[in-house]
């Protein structure tokens, strides 16, 4: 081996060497405290929108877990295709601790609104859960939004009616019953009609 | 302060500027480093040359060490790092597929594009047969492959938190198995250069 090689081979191990004593000196992730706890909580990307939780369902994504948290009555009346239930009052039940603190699976909380889900979502923190996010505005927000989704008015803008074309393909896939029969919509719609997340862009292989 | 994008410091375009200008910068070291070259790539398989294991081995070491001592500083947010998800039996069959590749053609995608540019004929019918691959497999994603691309979830995983160690450790013996195989390579690289059947 050339001096060369020999000097490049040990400024990388130094390199290496120190990146281990540093990480080591870090906070472990798991200890989380009340002032980063508000860090975590100011944040937005706790949150999944119902057109995102609609296309990641309708392209199968088997990451995702729907998880519940309404009583099992209402559980039974009315959930999401797949959905699991977890009652809010048995959310620290040791049974369902799996379920909650993996580091697999996207977990996707919701109840009627949101309110039952921050607060699950927030306890999961505390705890140093991750993968857990929030539905945002819940069931509620869902039937509004993808179930039945409002024609917009003939003065709003293309987006309007991109965004509402696709909710109503959303809609037809979940059986919102919103779609007549003469519609022009095919027997499937495309597998995945929603813009995808920003953040996928940014991603890429090593060459 | 970093990750740039993610966190919305700079704008779509300008991402895509910034990578526009380090794929430039890529493409002229691949080529100034003697990558365009087929026979220097297969050398790993055959023996006689090891450059593209040293360089891909201490890029990623490199990298490595650098995102975690700007982590370390507060320079940049590794939680907010994109990466995706691992699904392990669709990632092991396209490995294989992409091992095939190099050592028929000679190329991996980067260096088939700058060979193609520097106007290699061979690089441009890999580049045609590439795309006409991309083609086919979006093509027929639904009924063909699909089942397998979902296969093997593992989610968001780096190996050190699914060996249960410490990054910093991982890094560190990373480097020392890296250190290894470069000495050892070097002693292959000899032996058969030394018996003269190869040159580039």
């Amino acid at each position: 081996m050339k001096k060369r090689d020999i000097f490049l081979i040990g400024l990388l191990l130094f390199g290496a060497f120190l990146t281990f004593m540093m990480t080591k000196s870090d906070e472990p992730l798991d200890k989380v405290t009340p002032c980063k706890l508000l860090d975590i909580a100011a944040t937005q990307d706790k949150y999944i929108s119902t057109d995102e939780l609609a296309r990641m369902m309708m392209s199968n994504d088997p990451t995702i877990v729907l998880i519940d948290l309404r009583t099992k009555v209402e559980f039974d009346t009315f959930s999401l295709q797949g959905a699991i239930n977890i009652p809010l009052d048995s959310i620290l039940n040791p049974e369902y601790e799996e379920v909650l603190n993996q580091d697999i699976f996207t977990n996707v909380l919701y109840s009627n609104s949101s309110d039952m889900a921050a607060k699950v979502w927030l306890i999961s923190k505390r705890l140093g859960y991750k993968n857990n996010y929030i539905l945002r505005g819940g069931l509620n927000r869902w039937v509004e939004t993808i179930l039945r989704p409002k024609r917009p008015l003939e003065t709003a803008v293309n987006t309007e009616f991109e965004l509402y074309n696709s909710r109503r393909a959303a809609s037809y896939y979940f059986g919102g019953g919103t779609v007549s029969a003469s519609s022009t919509i095919g027997d499937k719609p495309s597998s995945s009609p929603f813009k995808r997340r920003k953040k996928e862009a940014a991603g890429g292989g090593c060459d | 302060m970093g990750p740039l994008f993610p966190q919305e410091i700079i704008g779509e375009e300008f991402n895509i500027l910034i990578g526009f200008f380090i794929g430039i910068g890529f493409g002229f070291l691949l080529e100034a480093a003697g990558f365009t070259n087929t026979r220097k790539l297969a050398g790993v398989f055959y023996g006689y040359d090891f450059v593209v294991l040293k360089v891909f081995f201490s890029a990623a070491i490199t990298a490595a060490i650098g995102l975690f001592i700007m982590n370390h500083f507060g320079l940049i947010d590794m939680s907010a790092i994109y990466y995706p998800k691992t699904f392990w039996i669709p990632t092991l069959i396209g490995g294989l597929i992409m091992a095939f590749g190099f050592i028929i053609g000679g190329f991996c995608p980067g260096t088939s594009m700058c060979a193609a540019i520097t106007g290699k004929i061979d690089a441009m019918v890999f580049v045609g047969g590439a795309l006409i691959g991309v083609f086919l497999y979006a093509f027929t994603y639904e009924p063909l492959w699909e089942t397998l691309r979902n296969s093997g979830a593992m989610g968001e995983v780096n190996i050190a938190d699914w060996l249960g160690i410490d990054s910093g450790l991982f890094i560190l013996l990373l480097t020392f198995v890296a250190a290894a195989a470069f000495y050892a390579v070097t002693i292959i690289q000899k032996k058969v250069t030394e018996k003269g059947d190869y040159q580039l």
